[in-house]
């Protein structure tokens, strides 16, 4: 394992009662992508939400290149690049107008917003709908998450913390979106995407961390997790399945 | 299937705060009560005129009810989307189901008012002429309330849509602050009213032609023998009914359009904001400009500015009535108290945007955020202020208040700035995501926060205040440097309101960004971290109240 980028570090955070994540340790090495799976409610969004800083654990905590993201904040965001999931974003102004504001506030000198918002919006291919002024309100759901990723890309992070990024993304925007995460590992970068889809993580991450009931299950490179089986069985046998009984469902589609 | 939709409405009803439907009891038996005693006490020749004047008082009341209890759509059309029934019969159904409630069950305890009006005329047909009277009367009111407030649901679609709300809300806030101006002349006017009813046969006739004067002409007809007359009096509040029904009816099929109209040209304000060198490069002209476009071309914050300048229209309005026409040049200053209210949410206002700024945190960014904010809330709010007292002086000849009136507005508008980013940060109260709202009530508000905001940028305001009310009575004992000395003190005023508070709210959120957050992400369920500054106690305080709004909001199901 390379350098670690990017390390949650028993991650604790308990909702009135009901433990969303449970001491949640994961290591994300430099130029590695690695894939957060698990079922619905298994803590995926949460254990990424405190590890961005975006809520605040009530142990543990996490580390951008070995900056502690709950003790020096700005200096951890500055490395970070984030996109959540279903949040909403400055929803009156174009994709354009967000992409210059949201650099500005990151601290970048004007003319390199400029030039990299233009580009983003081209190779995200949002650049007609910003001819036309469509605001970001009126963006459907895959041009959200495709405006969100852009934003988590504008400032050149090394380290990107993606919340189900191919969410109602289409195929060939999500080719795209493949290219660029490829390339930004290529040349050294961390990637943590959380997914539902094991095909793509299959296809697209060299780690893999399954995570259920809050505890992450099992965590190492593809190969090591797969063992020689595919990723979902794998992920079935970690997670269990509810049997289903004779006759369930039986008249469905009679 | 409308007697399924009228017991869904009594369950969700039963878990709607009690506080309210109590509130919703007192008032509306209290309303019965008046109602009848009019009747009663009502000498006979004033007799219709009274009736008249209390049925337009139900009316009005369903006119505005929507926008005063929220809750008044428990069932909202698109909840029934996806079943297979007939549009039209569902919103029948939904239509039917907005007579369940306090409003529905008080109203038609007052409507037979008519048929006592029948009984007292000692007319048997005037009594029977006034039974389908009173139940369509009651009819009508339930269908125009419920069309103006699908209007007002569809209206965040449209401009119009936005200004008729916009009216809606001045009006009240108007009426709820300054109300009390014309309390006193219309309670002098009682007494004489019950006696010789309306003074002359103009408004009498004016009257009686709107809806509520339909079924008081239908029984005064009866009554007389004239039973053709008592028909077409009757036929006329049929057909209005059947209208008003029709359009309720229509508008209440559940809309599976846009939310948004499709776009046809880029945006207002691209272009003039855009132009290079208008805004600096900074992280504060990156906020500056957000917030200068967003007040332009989100329909819920110009709904705050537009409802802004409508109190301040009706305040002058209102010292028209009252007979203190000096009242008006205070218009602008209705707008300038608005700043500190229509800005207690901001943050909340952008749902969870917020992410952003917790995401990219750094002193600067967090800084530009809150006085960014600040400028556009002045840019926006300051100027129709300015305007619109401007406006007033010249209108009314009030030449001599300029000086004090401007110094008011100053430091209301610089007071209003500083309250609203710290009751933004302290009190953020979560509403309905931006992409996802539909009624003018979603943006989510927090009364406890409202009613701080407003009390404290009156206060802030208030050596300002002071001197200019010194200044508009004239006082021949004031020194000759009084007026550059009230001046001087407004800007002083306005500029420290503007940077403490201000660096109150910059420091709150520096120390509890993650937590601001939280409440906005996850509200009532991320504990905020609570120090011992009384910052955060207040930040306390006001979560408790957003939570308690909140819960209130999701069971009446709005």
């Amino acid at each position: 394992m390379g350098s670690v980028a990017f390390h949650l570090d028993g991650l604790t955070k308990d909702f009135s009662g009901r433990l969303a994540a449970d001491a949640v340790t994961l290591r994300v090495p430099a130029g590695s992508l690695t894939g957060l799976v698990g079922p619905n409610g298994a803590g995926k969004t949460t254990s990424l939400a405190m590890a961005v800083g975006l809520l605040r654990p009530d142990f543990g905590t996490a580390y951008v290149h070995g900056v502690d993201v709950w003790a020096e904040p700005v200096r951890a965001k500055a490395m970070l690049g984030v996109l959540p999931d279903g949040l909403a974003l400055p929803e009156r102004l174009t994709g354009g107008e967000l992409l210059h504001y949201w650099g500005l506030l990151r601290g970048m000198p004007p003319a390199a917003v400029r030039d990299r918002a233009r580009e983003l919006l081209s190779v995200l291919e949002l650049d007609e709908a910003e001819e036309r002024g469509v605001l970001v309100v009126e963006y459907s759901t895959g041009m959200r998450k495709k405006i969100g990723l852009a934003t988590a890309l504008l400032h050149n992070p090394k380290a990107l913390v993606l919340d189900e990024p191919f969410e109602a993304v289409d195929p060939v925007s999500a080719r795209v979106l493949r290219r660029i995460l490829r390339r930004f590992v290529a040349a050294g970068g961390a990637v943590v995407i959380s997914s539902h889809v094991m095909g793509l993580v299959e296809e697209l991450c060299d780690r893999v961390a399954i995570i259920a009931g809050g505890r992450v299950l099992v965590d190492g490179t593809l190969d090591e997790v797969r063992a020689g089986a595919r990723l979902e069985d794998v992920f079935v046998e970690l997670v269990g399945e509810r049997a289903a009984a004779e006759g369930e469902l039986a008249w469905l589609g009679s | 299937m409308v007697g399924q939709l009228i017991r869904l409405t009594f369950t969700i009803r039963r878990h709607s705060p009690s506080l309210r439907r109590t509130w919703g009891i007192v008032l509306g038996s209290a309303a019965v009560a008046a109602t009848w005693a009019a009747l009663l006490l009502a000498r006979p020749g004033a007799r219709s005129d009274v009736l008249t004047l209390v049925l337009i008082g139900w009316f009005v009341g369903w006119l505005v009810g929507p926008v005063l209890a929220s809750g008044a759509a428990v069932l909202r059309p698109e909840y029934f989307t996806l079943l297979p029934l007939p549009r039209r019969r569902l919103a029948v159904g939904l239509f039917a189901s907005a007579f369940v409630g306090v409003g529905g069950a008080v109203t038609a305890l007052a409507t037979p008012a008519l048929i006592g009006h029948g009984v007292r005329s000692g007319s048997a047909l005037a009594a029977l002429v006034a039974l389908p009277g009173a139940l369509l009367f009651l009819v009508l009111c339930v269908a125009v309330s419920r069309t103006v407030y699908a209007l007002l649901g569809a209206a965040m679609r449209t401009h119009v849509g936005v200004e008729i709300a916009a009216v809606q809300y001045g009006l009240l806030i108007a009426t709820l602050m300054v109300g009390w101006l014309i309390v006193s002349p219309v309670l002098n006017a009682v007494p004489r009213l019950l006696d010789e009813g309306l003074p002359g046969t103009a408004m009498s006739t004016v009257l009686s032609w709107t809806p509520a004067g339909w079924p008081v002409r239908a029984v005064e007809a009866a009554g007389a023998g004239d039973l053709a007359g008592a028909a077409a009096w009757l036929g006329l509040l049929a057909g209005a009914t059947a209208l008003a029904v029709g359009a309720a009816v229509a508008l209440l099929t559940p809309y599976v359009g846009n939310r948004t109209r499709r776009r046809r040209r880029a945006p207002l304000g691209t272009r003039v904001l855009a132009r290079p060198g208008l805004l600096p490069g900074s992280e504060l002209g990156a906020v500056v400009g957000k917030e200068l476009r967003s007040w332009w071309r989100d329909p819920w914050r110009s709904l705050e500015i537009r409802t802004s300048i409508w109190f301040g229209l009706f305040l002058a309005g209102y010292g028209f009535i009252a007979g203190v026409p000096q009242i008006a040049v205070l218009a602008g200053a209705g707008v300038a108290l608005m700043v500190a209210l229509s800005g207690a949410n901001l943050y909340g206002q952008d749902g969870t945007a917020l992410w952003q700024l917790v995401v990219a945190q750094h002193p600067r960014a967090i800084r530009a955020d809150v006085r960014g904010r600040q400028l556009g809330l002045i840019a926006y709010f300051g100027l129709p202020a300015l305007l619109l007292s401007g406006v007033m002086i010249v209108l009314t000849g009030g030449h001599h208040l300029t000086l004090p009136v401007f110094a008011g507005l100053v430091a209301l508008i610089g007071a209003g700035s500083g309250v609203a980013v710290l009751m933004s940060v302290l009190g953020v109260t979560p509403g309905v995501d931006p992409h996802r709202r539909v009624n003018a009530t979603d943006a989510g508000e927090n009364p406890f926060v409202i009613q701080v905001a407003m009390w404290l940028a009156g206060t802030l305001a208030a050596p300002t205040v002071v001197a200019a009310v010194f200044l508009a009575t004239e006082p021949g004992w004031l020194p000759g440097w009084f007026p550059a000395a009230t001046v001087a003190i407004a800007v002083l005023n306005a500029v420290v309101a503007f940077w403490g508070l201000g660096a109150l709210a910059v420091r709150q959120l520096t120390n509890r960004l993650p937590e601001t957050f939280a409440r906005l992400r996850y509200p009532g369920l991320a504990r905020p971290r609570t120090g011992a500054g009384w910052l955060d106690w207040f930040a306390g305080q006001a979560e408790t109240e957003a939570v308690k709004a909140a819960a209130a909001k999701a069971k009446s199901g709005r």
